[in-house]
């Protein structure tokens, strides 16, 4: 750096240029062209450029874009003649600078302006500084910056004023960040040592994200997220400490919140118990997001405010109520409170608690509503189980099937077999699966009801089952599922199988009527005929003694047919509980000889065996019938050999037993001897209705007495009533 | 000159003898049977009726077994059969009757056969 320069030495006086030249701004003196006069060392400094560089040259000659700003300058510095403030760029070797400069006009003594001092300083670092200065201050997040170590407050925006709400100024030291109030997450408070901010400063630690519960000035409650690092100088001393920080009131109670919901959802898909619900709930609200919580299970019989509210709650700073809405109205409410957070509710809370007493309200009603549906379906299985009705459930799309114990039961599938379409298949008949198969095509192409009848089970006893469903379907038409009974059809099918026995015998007893009537209606018709020849042929001969027989055969035919109608008229009257008895004094024994002596026409040799007489108290006709019917059939089947007739008396019973050497009865063919209709030879021309021995005990029976057969086959049968005689 | 015997086989007395009644009546000479065994015994004993009247529906031995049993044997197989029946039918009987019997048509139809109860045997 030069000491003098030859120009400026007679300028100043002696002593000024070193004092000059040791300065650190730029010294410029101008004349009235802008021809730089003076300038002192530090220009060399800033520009790079050596002091001979300028001196008698124009600002333009050395840089014109300098120049048009000093001439700017310099003109209004002419016209005001007062000194001006102003700043500019110049190029440097290492790149653009900004200047801060003053220019003050020299004068003569007639006052005119002949040149000017310019003292400019680069103010490029400090410009970045104070930019950021202003930058801090105006960011919406808060930021503080400190000095190390004492903590002494340099710089703080008003967002961190605005957070605390606590005045900063003058905060001197650490200590006094006592003013600030913060919790820990275990609601321990900060000491003034433990901010973020005096960790970096006495410690030089870096904090990023620090979360904590503050207490504002004006005692309400939030929270900061806070990030603080130290400023070190060029030794790595710390020197400073900056902290941001954001209010993260709103995001922390709305994770809060969310978190409550989450687990109030959790009670309420787990517990159908209102009272549990409700107490559950106000567990989980403190302290998320009160301090305590009430519930009122009154509150439904009390009709109650249904909109919930904030009320003042002696002891507490702040409450609401939340009355818990069903479709029947309030059933419950319940309160929340705040007093040791500080907390106070606003209308967030308000918005919070109504959507969260829809929630709870909503899933109380479906609860109960699933509780009655579960009661329901219970009651349903327990009817099916009561009914023997299986529950089925098969899933179209995937073939899954599901079955429930009865159903289970019903095949003789164990509970834990995991069952299919194709699996059931397996265990229907063979014969059926066609069936089955064009029930399902019917229910799930053209939307009938599935019903179908099919065998499981072994092939010689097989259960029989029928099957009831109806296929859904989705919006788009397709069969999705089917819901579906089972019941075991297999009595039904035993009841229709005997029906049609029954009726296939009512059948074969009308044909055998129908033969037994035509018999003697066609000697009846034949007899008739004859007489009518015989007396066109020859008036005369009806007298005769051989025409007399022929009348009394044709009215042995009518006798015959009006037994026959008398017994068709028995089955009724007996059906319809109408056999009228006319009870009398009877002797059996003159009843029986009666009735042996009207089967000595035919031939039949009947051996009676009694004593002389055994009376009692009977409808004579019935009694009549009876030994008529035993008798008729012991011929009938007799096989031509004698039948035995023995009447007998003991302890007050007459006792008949008619006893035939005939064909004999096998014995399985026993129990359906006394049945209607039943006529035991395959042979149906041996004629009769069948109707004999069924009408001999119904007369029997309603005598008070029995009747029971031995027989042996081939050897012949012996059938024995007992009657009591009084 | 002896009367054309006509056999009875029919297993209810009743209409029986009221058959027999009938063609006595007309002059025929008359033999009955219960039953197809009954008629089967009455020709083994060498008895040749005219014409057999065979009821169908009877106990033992029926009509259908008589019936076959008299195709089988030469000596009996032209006897001419009046198969009488209220239902079935014998298939190959050249002539049949149902019941209840139209006698008119039963003595043409045996006077056709016979040439009249009185008419020399065929």
């Amino acid at each position: 750096m030069p000491s003098t320069a030859p120009d400026r030495a007679g300028t100043f006086p002696a002593g000024w240029p070193a004092v000059l030249d040791a300065a650190t701004d730029i010294i410029v003196w101008l004349d009235a062209e802008l021809r730089h006069r003076y300038v002192n060392a530090a220009i060399e400094q800033a520009t790079g450029r050596p002091v001979a560089d300028f001196i008698g040259k124009t600002v333009r000659e050395v840089d014109a874009h300098v120049a048009d700003v000093f001439e700017a300058q310099f003109r209004t510095i002419l016209a005001t003649k007062q000194p001006t403030l102003f700043e500019f760029d110049f190029e440097t070797p290492t790149g653009a600078r900004r200047f801060q400069a003053t220019a003050a006009p020299l004068t003569t003594a007639n006052g005119d302006v002949d040149s000017v001092i310019v003292i400019s300083r680069d103010i490029s670092d400090t410009r970045a500084l104070r930019l950021l200065e202003g930058a801090i201050l105006h960011l919406p997040t808060a930021v503080a910056l400190v000095e190390a170590p004492t903590g002494r407050l340099l710089l703080r925006n008003q967002p961190a004023t605005d957070i605390f709400r606590v005045e900063s100024t003058p905060l001197a030291s650490v200590s006094g960040y006592s003013r600030f109030i913060g919790f820990h997450d275990d609601g321990s408070q900060y000491t003034p040592e433990e901010w973020p901010l005096s960790r970096s400063i006495m410690h030089g630690e870096v904090v990023d994200g620090e979360i904590a519960e503050i207490q504002r000035g004006d005692n309400t409650r939030g929270f900061i997220r806070m990030t603080s690092a130290p400023l070190r100088d060029a030794q790595g001393a710390v020197i400073a400490g900056l902290v941001t920080f954001d209010d993260v009131t709103a995001e922390i109670e709305a994770d809060r919140r969310a978190r409550f919901l989450v687990q109030a959802t959790e009670v309420l898909t787990t517990t159908l118990d209102r009272t549990d619900v409700l107490h559950r709930l106000a567990r989980l609200a403190v302290p998320l997001i009160a301090d305590a919580c009430f519930v009122d299970l009154n509150r439904g019989a009390n009709g109650g405010d249904t909109a919930v509210r904030r009320v003042d709650l002696p002891g507490f700073r702040s409450a609401i109520v939340v009355p818990i809405i069903g479709r029947a109205g309030a059933i419950a409410a319940l309160t929340f409170a705040t007093a040791a957070s500080g907390r106070t509710f606003g209308e967030r809370d308000v918005a919070f608690v109504d959507d969260l007493a829809r929630r709870v309200g909503l899933a109380l009603d479906n609860a109960r509503l699933l509780a009655d549906a579960r009661a329901a379906e219970e009651r349903l299985r327990m009817a099916a189980e009561g009914a023997s009705v299986g529950l089925w459930n098969f899933n179209v799309s995937t073939g899954e099937l599901y079955w429930d114990a009865t159903i289970r039961r019903q095949f003789g599938v164990s509970p834990d077999e995991t069952m299919s379409y194709d699996r059931f298949v397996t265990l229907v008949h063979a014969e059926d699966h066609a069936r089955i198969a064009d029930a399902f095509e019917r229910a799930v192409r053209d939307r009938q009801p599935y019903d179908v009848e099919y065998r499981i089970g072994s092939p010689d006893a097989p259960t029989w089952i029928r099957a009831l469903a109806h296929a859904q379907f989705t919006p788009d038409g397709k069969a999705h599922r089917m819901d579906g009974i089972t019941i075991d059809v297999t009595d039904r099918k035993q009841a229709a199988d005997d029906l049609a026995a029954a009726l296939a015998t009512r059948d074969d007893f009308i044909a055998a009527a129908s033969h037994e009537l035509r018999n003697p209606l066609n000697a009846l018709q034949l007899q008739l005929v004859g007489l009518r020849r015989a007396a066109q042929r020859d008036p005369g001969s009806l007298a005769s003694s051989a025409m007399s027989a022929r009348f009394e055969r044709t009215e042995e035919q009518v006798v015959r047919l009006i037994r026959l109608v008398d017994t068709l008229l028995d089955v009724s009257r007996i059906k319809a509980g109408r056999l009228d008895l006319e009870y009398d004094a009877i002797d059996l024994v003159d009843v029986a000889r009666q009735v042996v002596q009207q089967f000595e026409s035919t031939g039949a040799s009947i051996r009676l065996s009694c004593p002389d007489a055994i009376v009692g108290r009977w409808d004579r006709m019935r009694l009549e019938q009876v030994l008529l019917n035993l008798i008729s059939n012991a011929v009938k089947y007799g096989d031509g050999q004698p039948v035995d007739i023995q009447l007998s008396l003991a302890d007050g019973q007459a006792r008949i037993d008619v006893a035939d050497r005939g064909v004999g009865i096998p014995r399985e063919m026993i129990p359906r001897l006394f049945a209607r209709f039943e006529r035991l030879t395959p042979d149906r021309r041996r004629g009769g209705f069948g109707l004999g021995l069924w009408i001999t005990r119904q007369i029997v029976n309603a005598f008070g007495g029995w009747i029971d057969v031995q027989s042996v086959v081939g050897q012949g049968s012996t059938f024995t009533v007992v009657l009591p005689i009084a | 000159m002896p009367k054309p015997v006509i056999l009875i086989v029919d297993d209810d007395t009743g209409s029986r003898q009221a058959l027999e009644d009938i063609l006595r009546d007309e002059g025929y000479a008359v033999a009955t049977a219960s039953d197809g065994g009954d008629a089967l015994n009455y020709l083994r004993a060498g008895h040749r009726p005219r014409v057999i009247l065979l009821d169908l529906m009877m106990p033992g031995i029926d009509g259908w077994d008589f019936y076959a049993e008299q195709k089988r044997n030469p000596d009996l197989a032209s006897i001419p059969v009046i198969a009488i029946s209220a239902a079935g039918k014998l298939v190959d009987a050249p002539y049949s009757l149902r019941k209840p019997i139209d006698v008119d048509q039963l003595l043409k139809l045996l006077h056709s056969i016979l040439g009249g109860p009185d008419a020399a045997p065929a």
